[in-house]
């Protein structure tokens, strides 16, 4: 008795893709062949009628705009992967300056730092967003301490953000602007350690 | 765009719920791929010369079939919206190498294919994401809301492996070769040749739930 075609041998017969003669008149000859052949039609046309994805939003638009403009920004200060090699532990430290400056000293609490915290936020979001693309692209992690370290506090950084509240006083904010440098120090830090690897995609040249 | 031109023969089964059916936009929201977009040459000429309010109309055009793909490949709305700006911040970072007008489109495809590969592939993402997983899932694959109001063939999509289903994608809706999967996937032809059988295997066992399922009530009624 002939064997039953296979899934991919009548995948092949749908598409068209060359096949043994002997399969093929196998295929052709076997009624539920063609029926299962016809369903895979039907599969592949409702496939290719599904609904679209949703439109990109205005405010998606704007925040990529807003995203090429920091890169730009953040390319014309020279704050490459090499610089901040050699700069980050700086940062760590103007960062435990301005957490002495949170809880040392009383700051009065008024619209325009509230304004230049927000604006601080977001730049710190879109660098963070930039570094996090960079290293999804190039990071080649070996699991070394020094990697499981920084992933680690990393992790501690982003649970710290996702349970602060929405509140908008000057503390909150500077706490945010803060954990948000910490997340970009940390990260810095993370490719600093971890050897260049080429990326695994290639483009295609057009 | 034509609707009523060939390869836009969708039958009123296939429209969208959420869309209004009288209209021709409809028809065209309606189709998942790249292969219904067009970018009018002279806006691809300004999307090469850098003309930023080219960018944001060509984002207008292509988005909706960025983000099907994103989608349904990665299986979140939110690692779709992330796969967006990641390709557009490359079409305004990079757009300016492309030599020709005409293959803005199909670099704008294997720009967002690769970004999804990408982020699947990248041992970053794979760590962050084991802290992200179940939170994501809850909007995603696996989360009740969010296969409500799907259709059968969406869910059973959804319900396959992320490469089976990546790869039933680029070759049924984007058209790809088994050869061209393989390189994108730094795997071979075979590979891509056995993930589609096998998803085949679990889309054709829905297919016929489904239609007993229908037969049965058409006989209870």
């Amino acid at each position: 008795m002939d064997r039953k075609p296979t899934i991919a041998e009548l995948l092949a017969v749908r598409d068209g893709d060359p096949l043994e003669a002997e399969v093929a008149t196998r295929v052709r000859s076997d009624s539920e062949a063609q029926i299962r052949i016809d369903q895979m039609r039907e599969i592949q046309t409702a496939l290719r009628a599904l609904p679209s994805g949703p439109a990109g939003t205005e405010e998606l638009w704007r925040e990529i705009e807003a995203w090429a403009a920091a890169k730009v920004g953040l390319q014309k200060a020279g704050l490459r992967r090499s610089r901040w090699r050699r700069i980050w532990p700086l940062g760590l430290v103007a960062s435990v300056g301005l957490l002495a400056e949170m809880f040392l000293v009383s700051d009065p609490v008024h619209d325009q730092s509230l304004e230049t915290s927000r604006t601080n936020i977001v730049a710190l979001q879109q660098q963070s967003r930039l570094i996090e693309t960079q290293l999804m692209r190039t990071s080649s992690y070996a699991g070394s301490a020094s990697e499981q370290a920084l992933m680690f506090r990393l992790a501690e950084v982003d649970a710290q953000l996702a349970s602060l509240d929405d509140g908008h006083s000057l503390r909150g904010l500077r706490e945010r602007e803060l954990l948000w440098q910490r997340r970009i120090e940390l990260m810095l830090a993370l490719q600093a350690v971890q050897p260049a690897a080429q990326p695994s995609i290639q483009y295609a040249v057009y | 765009m034509d609707p009523n031109q060939a390869g836009h023969r969708l039958t009123q089964a296939y429209f969208c719920s959420a869309c209004d059916a009288s209209t021709r936009c409809c028809i065209l929201r309606c189709m998942a791929g790249f292969a219904d977009v067009e970018i009018p040459e002279e806006l691809a000429v300004a999307v090469i010369a850098g003309d930023r309010t080219a960018h944001g109309q060509v984002f207008k055009l292509v988005s909706p079939a960025v983000m099907s793909v994103a989608w349904r490949m990665l299986g979140t709305r939110m690692s779709a919206e992330e796969i967006l700006q990641d390709v557009f911040i490359q079409v305004i970072e990079r757009g300016g190498s492309i030599e020709r007008p005409g293959a803005l489109l199909a670099w704008i495809r294997t720009v967002a294919i690769n970004e999804c590969l990408m982020r699947l592939c990248s041992p970053w993402r794979q760590r962050r994401d084991d802290g992200e997983f179940a939170e994501d899932q809850e909007d995603g694959l696996d989360g009740a809301a969010r296969m409500e109001g799907l259709g059968d063939v969406e869910k059973a999509l959804l319900a396959l492996p992320t490469e089976t289903r990546m790869v039933i994608w680029l070759h049924d809706v984007e058209g790809y070769t088994h050869k061209e999967i393989g390189d994108v996937m730094g795997k071979t032809a075979s590979y891509s040749k056995s993930q589609l059988a096998r998803g085949y295997e679990g889309l054709l066992a829905k297919w016929n739930e489904r239609k007993e399922l229908a037969t049965h009530e058409l006989g209870t009624r």
